[in-house]
């Protein structure tokens, strides 16, 4: 009995001690779903801030790197002023930057890419949106590359594909199949972690309605 | 036991006792007395931490005890931190927070620089800018033209900047000069760039003042960036009025290679539109490109652009002097390769090397008479930069431009004239980056040039400083000395001839702020040492001196707006400018003939979301350029009336057998102005003593192209 119990100490000291664990899991997860609830400027600071916090102490883990880019990035679109929209982009960029070093080849972080480069179009379509689009669609395909099973990449395909002008391969029609691909795969995405991304869902879902409506 | 150990862990997970608890509160303002939202407060080192409320406040409570630094960080301002004793108790701060000092972005645009591209920062025009500009009917680089500082030469083509000829400019792709960077010249015919806009990733126009790096360059350098690598497979055509093209561009892994190919035939287009010229043969252009691209090891790349292009062309051009029509045939053929490699050597040696080879022959059949003109020339260019540390940059390197000019004039029933000479010119230049203080950063740097034909050697100075105002706004000023050869067509008759000098100074201010950019510029220009020659017949090397002169100054504006109206989008540019000269064989110092004083351009672009479609208008305006009219007097100068064009362009976006298609619609002078840009006279007088005289006209009054383009891979790259 003994020894198991400082077998216990001996690992909860060396985890304290590197950081490499999951103790931060349950205030990540309470700041996401803080976050969850309205979107809204407050929520996704407090996110970022609390990412900025565990990121801080647990320097090898990409998920808090991610979490606080992606609170910038909402932050972004959220924003209206488009000075503060740009610099939540840049701090995004930079992180991802970081973080992308640290762990090259996850899916994920590509997806956010391409989120940073739609936040950045949406600040000036029409000087930014010839610049960031391909680079988006590259970080999608990078993604995918990765990892095919990771829905969110076609949650965003299917995105901007409604976004974008018919002449470019865009439109409600040309979303649906893939908004479908989004869903099948949504089904069966397991979380890998109460912390990993899981977002996405109930929106893809909701364009999917939307585009079939309108295609009817 | 067990509950002790357990209580151990407890211990150990708070890292602090249970039972005691810090609380530390206040408020966060900036120095302006705001309260600041949002602030991220923690104790350095734990995950302890809260965030402010609204009115700046906020409540930090912890388990934690000891001594331990409080850290108030919040984007857009700098960290704030403050060591607290957490002793159990209740702590009040009051803190103040401070903006971010501006920083002066990676690329700080200097006087004089105009960028286009997908560089982050300073772009002032980007790729579909170019692919819809509606102005300067289907010449690549015409959009260049829609920005201040350039004179309007429609007779001529290609970029008249601030006072200076079109050859003052010169053409750079990845570093290396394009020789021939305009399609061969026909009397009354605009000149047109050799190279399409679309294969390169950005551009940086400089209207004076521009790096130590470049040199033969009186007024201004465009440098063109050629694509790194296809961002995918693809594959078109396009057909239009006069012709069609196909491209095609595959990449793989580790490397890219496209080609395209363009036929063009102006005759289907003549018998619709009138003409001011008597064709013989209508203009007609081939030209295949192949580009190449290998990725070397981790940073390195190797780029292979290889354009050639064969014009062909023929008029019935009226002479004012036998009152006959003269049989001009013009044939071009023009290859130029360019290679170039930049990549990473030790640890942060940023490496920028090239070869480049151009090969232009020009054949002139003048009735019975031909002229023949080679030109072969080859570069070899090494440059090299370095950080020195976070505040200095470092970038030198040396090239080496090598050309074999010669011409062959063979009249019908005459001897043969040949001349022939080969030019080479060495140049070595360095140029330092210098952050000096937080908001001011400046570029020192000087270029050396040896010129064996002239026995000249000499150090061109170039400096710029550039003042950050606020975050979105800069004062830069420019300095530089610049110097080129006189044209090969002078130095062929004397090729003792020495270079031609310019000074440059200038001071800008740039605003950009929400997708609006504001810039405003004047400069200052003196020329010394340009080629004066007595007639524009004389072949006599003495003929010929350096002993013209002259000036231009003048202020450019710059504003573009990409926001206050929705989906559209706009610049307007207007130039004035003074100038005058005396060279070449103008007998008093004067306004040159290609000078017109105020100069307006304005694109209007707006998208059309239902349908799919870009409309374009752009409006040039140009004040009247002066001409001396022999028959009133050879000293007055006399002024043409205003330029005026009001171009539209229509780019529709639809599915053809489900593949995407562009169809495109141009129309030019849509109101139909009679422009002129000057007159020219005969050499003598006829029997009544007057000079006979014919005014110098656009090609068409009016000009229009229809056609599409289908992509079979998607989306069109704009």
């Amino acid at each position: 009995m003994k020894k198991i119990i400082f077998i216990a100490l001996v690992l909860l000291i060396t985890q304290k001690i590197y950081g490499n664990d999951t103790l931060y899991y349950p205030l990540l997860r309470n700041s996401i779903d803080l976050a969850y609830k309205e979107y809204k400027l407050e929520n996704y600071r407090q996110l970022a801030n609390c990412s900025e916090r565990i990121l801080l102490v647990y320097k090898n883990e990409w998920l808090p790197y991610y979490y606080e880019a992606y609170a910038y990035v909402n932050m972004s679109f959220i924003e209206t002023n488009e000075g503060d929209k740009a610099m939540y982009c840049d701090k995004a960029q930079n992180l991802l930057d970081e973080v992308l070093r640290i762990k090259p080849d996850e899916s994920e972080l590509f997806v956010l890419q391409a989120l940073v480069c739609y936040a950045r179009m949406s600040i000036s379509p029409m000087i930014n949106g010839q610049l960031y689009l391909p680079k988006a669609v590259n970080a999608l395909n990078d993604a995918e590359k990765l990892d095919p099973d990771n829905p969110r990449i076609y949650y965003l395909r299917g995105k901007s594909t409604i976004n974008t002008p018919r002449f470019f391969g865009g439109g409600k029609d040309a979303a649906i199949p893939i908004l479908e691909k989004a869903l099948t795969v949504y089904k069966t995405f397991k979380q890998k972690s109460t912390v990993h991304p899981d977002w996405g869902k109930e929106d893809a879902e909701r364009l999917y309605k939307e585009c079939k409506k309108d295609s009817v | 036991m067990v509950k002790i150990i357990f209580l151990e862990i407890l211990f150990l997970l708070e890292g602090s006792s249970l039972f005691c608890q810090t609380i530390i509160k206040g408020a966060i303002q900036t120095n302006k007395n705001q309260p600041v939202t949002g602030a991220n407060i923690y104790l350095k080192g734990t995950i302890e931490g809260t965030n402010s409320d609204e009115q700046g406040r906020f409540t930090l409570s912890t388990s934690l005890s000891g001594d331990k630094i409080l850290v108030v960080s919040c984007i857009g301002y700098k960290t704030y931190e403050e060591p607290v004793k957490l002793q159990n108790n209740t702590t009040e701060l009051s803190i103040t927070i401070f903006e971010n000092d501006v920083e002066l972005n990676e690329v700080t645009v200097y006087a004089g620089t105009f960028e286009a591209g997908d560089k982050k920062k300073s772009v002032v025009l980007n790729r579909l800018d170019m692919a819809t500009n509606p102005i300067g009917f289907g010449d690549a680089l015409s959009v260049i033209r829609t920005l201040p500082g350039t004179s309007n030469a429609g007779d001529e083509g290609g970029l008249f900047i601030r006072g200076g000829e079109q050859n003052e400019t010169k053409t750079f792709v990845d570093g290396l000069m394009v020789a021939s960077p305009y399609t061969a010249k026909m009397p009354s015919v605009p000149v047109r760039g050799r190279f399409s806009p679309m294969l390169f990733r950005g551009t940086v126009f400089s209207t004076g003042g521009y790096s130590a790096e470049y040199g033969q360059a009186l007024s201004s350098v465009l440098l063109l960036n050629s694509i790194d690598m296809p961002e995918k497979d693809e594959t078109g055509f396009s057909l239009f009025l006069s012709g069609g093209s196909i491209n095609k561009s595959n990449k793989w892994e580790k490397s890219s290679l496209s080609a395209s190919l363009q036929y063009v035939n102006m005759s289907p287009s003549y018998r619709i539109i009138n003409s001011n010229i008597k064709w013989n043969h209508a203009p007609g252009n081939f030209s295949p490109m192949i580009a190449y691209r290998h990725k070397v090891g981790k940073n390195g790349l190797i780029k292979v652009t290889t354009n050639f292009s064969m014009d062909k062309s023929s008029m019935y051009y009226h002479n004012l002097n036998t009152r006959l029509d003269d049989l001009i045939s013009l044939k071009n053929n023009d290859l130029f390769i360019v290679t170039s490699y930049k990549g990473v050597a030790g640890k942060d040696w940023i490496v920028n090397s090239g070869v480049s080879y151009n090969f232009d022959n020009e054949k002139i059949k003048l009735n019975k008479d031909d002229i023949e003109t080679t030109k072969q020339s080859y570069e070899l260019k090494l440059s090299v930069s370095k950080p020195v540390n976070n505040k200095i940059n470092l970038k030198f390197g040396a090239n080496l431009f090598h050309e074999d000019f010669s011409r062959n004039y063979m009249p019908f029933e005459a001897d043969q004239y040949k001349w022939k000479f080969n030019n080479p010119v060495i140049a070595a230049f360095a140029e330092t980056e210098i952050k000096l203080f937080k908001r001011v950063s400046t570029r020192i740097g000087g270029r050396a040039e040896v010129i064996p034909l002239s026995d000249e050697a000499y150090l061109s100075p170039r400096l710029s400083l550039a003042y950050k105002t606020s975050a979105n706004s800069q004062i830069s000023l420019g300095y530089g000395k610049f110097s080129e050869q006189p044209l090969n067509e002078y130095l062929i008759y004397n090729n003792r001839l020495k270079s031609e000098k310019a000074e440059h100074y200038i001071i800008n201010y740039q605003l950009t702020k929400n997708s609006r950019i504001f810039r405003v510029e004047a400069y200052y220009k003196n020329y010394s040492g340009l080629v004066k020659y007595d007639s524009l017949y004389a072949i006599a090397s003495v003929a010929y001196n350096n002993g013209g002169s002259g000036y231009a100054k003048g202020i450019d504006l710059f504003y573009r707006d990409s926001k206050s109206i929705k989906n559209g989008d706009f610049w307007i540019s207007y130039s004035l400018i003074d100038s005058k000269r005396n060279y070449r064989d103008y007998s008093f110092t004067h306004v040159p003939f290609f000078i017109s004083k105020h100069n307006l351009s304005l694109v209007y672009k707006h998208y059309i979301s239902k349908t799919d479609s870009y409309i374009s208008a752009g409006y040039e305006y140009s004040s009247g350029r002066t001409y001396i009219n022999p028959n009133i007097s050879l000293t007055d100068l006399i002024k043409t009336k205003s330029y005026n064009n009001l171009s539209l362009s229509i780019f529709h976006f639809t599915k053809v057998f489900g593949k995407f298609t562009m169809i495109f619609a141009q129309v030019t002078n849509i109101l139909g102005n009679e422009n002129i840009f000057g007159y020219r006279y005969a050499k003598y007088p006829d029997e009544s003593g007057v000079f006979e005289s014919e005014p110098v006209i656009p090609v068409s009054r009016r000009f229009y192209l229809v056609g599409l383009f289908i992509s079979f891979t998607g989306k069109p790259e704009i």
